[in-house]
């Protein structure tokens, strides 16, 4: 045994010259295949993460479809009298779907009541019950923030309003009627009340009143509505109205990327809602990653079949290149099968540490690339996976061993014995 | 009996006509025997020493080494019988040039898998008797053409098998150097070994005990 690893052992340092060809040849391709790998896999991350997360929207806004309309009026009610909390579950484990923000539309009649300096004001006022994360960006302060998810009685509501409002009360309202003009920063923290069940034209028996403040100011959401907090207003509609179950005016469904946005949307506008989305811009953006992607792995195949074609006449020409020794080798006693082992063994072997070899000059080049190489926001970084690693290692090794294939029937088949 | 050949036919197909190289040859070697073979160019010399040592198989009958059938089948076996049984003496020596001699002398013992103290003497024993022990850590490339036969009889000795298979072993040689391989090839005789020589030289048809000539694909006694 110990005699035939010794053959084994020379025969892996045997034909110098062509074993080097032939390891070269799988550290170079290797390293191109990696390294076209590692370049396409950046330039998609930087456009997914630079160019596409920089261009929301990755969120639907998902509403009831609204009926036909005559004149003033609308025909009949709406498909449905809001979203449910099925739909919104079946929103939920849609593909690509990271998060279902449910809003509520208040259901009673709401008034705001303003007294500052000696002033005094009140105006019927509608409101939408929106979660947390929502909103989340936009409440300024720990506490407001405390309230917003644990509403309690005694407990001012926060109050979130869209900027909308400050804008047209600032441009609109403010100069005409001789009021001063407010800024978000002083306004953040002012107190008034809300008239839950009553407003200058209804009263519903048992309104109450409740304390507010203002918590901050959103455009994320595009409404002439206060903002309150979702659980509280649900609270309420289900104090005032007979309908226990809830049910919700819109939906804002987060999604993971542009392409999910797309998909998505349609699922959702074929569920029966109303949906909206900048679905054309995600579509382009959807189909310029494929693009890239496209491309890249066709630059990858093209790679790789230079790259196997190399290896494998490298392989290929160091075993024909050995012919005479293997010749001698069978006619002197060798078997068929300790034969091709042994050749299998070297070109494994050899493929192996040229595998080896390559990924470990990708590593170094990667790291000097991303030293070196600075284009307005462009990082390369190592980005092969597992898989990937391990599949060059694999077929680093197995494309020269089986190369020899060729060669050794030819050995085996053709002509054994010269002389 | 060493070598008991019987009825061995080859057939090729030549230029898509089947051609019958060997055509039922008998041939059969004792212990000393000293048999030359042969005949013109193409006539199936070699091949009939392919077929002899296992490398080529036959289309009918068989060949028995020391009573030993050859498995033409199985490669495994054939093979190890080629290892064992048979030395091989090519008419281009077939070294390997970068290895000194001892490593070429024990190349069929390594594929054997028995490199002990005992074949290393033997392999120097059998160096120093084939008059190149001095040469033994030279490496071949550097040898002479008569120096290089005879690092190839001796890696055809190693593993002691009682048949030598030569084919044209002078043929590459001046005809001093070729006169002291055969003398070499002679003094097999003396340790008791069979040997089949394909060549076409008359001093060695002179000492050998039987010539023959392959004419047709069948076997001509000469002498």
């Amino acid at each position: 045994m110990i005699q035939r690893m010794i053959l084994i052992v020379k025969e892996i340092g045997g034909g110098a010259f062509a074993s080097i060809a032939v390891l070269l040849a799988v550290v170079l391709s290797v390293f191109a295949l990696g390294l076209y790998r590692i370049i396409g896999g950046n330039l998609e991350h930087y456009i997914r993460s630079r160019f596409a997360a920089s261009i929301p929207p990755d969120t639907i806004k998902v509403s009831v479809r609204q009926p036909r309309s005559i004149f003033l009026f609308e025909l009949g009610r709406p498909g449905t009298t809001g979203i449910s909390g099925e739909e919104l579950g079946t929103m939920r484990r849609m593909d690509g779907v990271t998060g279902v923000y449910p809003v509520a539309a208040l259901d009673v009649p709401l008034q705001a009541k303003v007294s500052w300096l000696g002033f005094s004001y009140q105006s019927d006022i509608l409101a939408f019950g929106v979660p947390y994360p929502l909103v989340r960006r936009d409440i300024m302060g720990k506490e407001y923030r405390f309230d917003w998810e644990n509403p309690a009685r005694g407990r001012p509501v926060p109050v979130v309003v869209p900027r909308t409002i400050l804008r047209s009360y600032n441009d609109g309202m403010a100069a005409p009627n001789g009021l001063p003009r407010i800024s978000e920063r002083g306004a953040i923290g002012f107190g008034f009340t809300l008239v839950l069940g009553k407003s200058s034209l209804k009263s519903i028996r048992g309104f109450a009143q409740s304390g507010a403040v203002i918590a901050g100011f959103t455009d994320r959401i595009d409404s002439l509505a206060l903002f309150l907090p979702l659980r509280l207003v649900l609270s309420y509609n289900k104090k005032f109205n007979l309908d226990p179950r809830a049910r919700y005016q819109y939906a804002y469904v987060k999604v993971r990327d542009h392409a999910s946005l797309v998909r998505v949307s349609s699922r959702i506008s074929a569920m029966g809602f109303d949906v909206e989305a900048a679905t054309t811009i995600s579509r382009q953006i959807t189909r310029l990653i494929r693009n890239v992607r496209l491309v890249a792995g066709s630059l990858q195949l093209v790679v790789i079949l230079i790259a196997a074609i190399a290896v494998s006449f490298a392989a290929a020409i160091a075993t024909f290149g050995r012919l005479e020794y293997y010749r001698l080798l069978r006619v002197i006693g060798c078997s068929r099968i300790f034969l091709t082992g042994m050749v299998f063994i070297k070109y494994a072997v050899l493929g192996l540490a040229g595998a080896f070899a390559g990924t470990e000059l990708l590593h170094y080049a990667v790291r000097r690339l991303a030293e070196s190489f600075h284009l307005a926001g462009f990082l390369i970084s190592w980005n092969l996976s597992p898989d990937a690693y391990h599949a060059a290692i694999l077929f680093g090794a197995l494309i020269p061993a089986v190369s020899c294939v060729p060669a050794l029937l030819r050995l085996y088949f053709k002509d054994l014995a010269r002389d | 009996m060493i070598l008991e050949a019987k009825g061995i036919v080859k057939i090729y197909n030549i230029a898509g006509t089947r051609r019958r190289i060997l055509d039922g040859i008998d041939l059969a070697l004792d212990r000393g025997d000293i048999v030359s073979l042969t005949g013109t160019s193409g006539c199936g010399k070699t091949t009939l020493l392919h077929v002899i040592s296992g490398i080529a198989s036959p289309d009918h009958g068989s060949v028995r080494i020391n009573g030993k059938r050859m498995a033409y089948a199985f490669d495994l076996l054939a093979s190890r019988m080629r290892n064992r049984e048979i030395g091989f003496i090519f008419q281009t020596f077939r070294l390997l040039p970068n290895e000194t001699v001892r490593t070429n002398v024990l190349l069929p013992a390594r594929i054997r898998g028995l490199v002990d103290k005992r074949t290393k003497e033997y392999a120097e024993e059998l160096l120093d008797r084939l008059k190149i022990y001095k040469f033994r850590n030279t490496k071949a490339a550097v040898l002479s053409g008569g120096q290089k036969q005879r690092v190839a009889i001796a890696r055809a000795l190693v593993n002691r098998p009682d048949l030598i298979l030569a084919d044209e072993p002078t043929a590459n040689l001046d005809r001093k150097t070729a006169a002291g391989i055969l003398d070499v090839i002679f003094d097999l005789r003396m340790q008791g070994k069979a040997v089949l020589v394909v060549t076409h030289d008359g001093y060695m048809h002179e000492r050998s005990d039987r010539v023959y000539a392959i004419e047709d694909g069948k076997l001509a006694a000469l002498s």
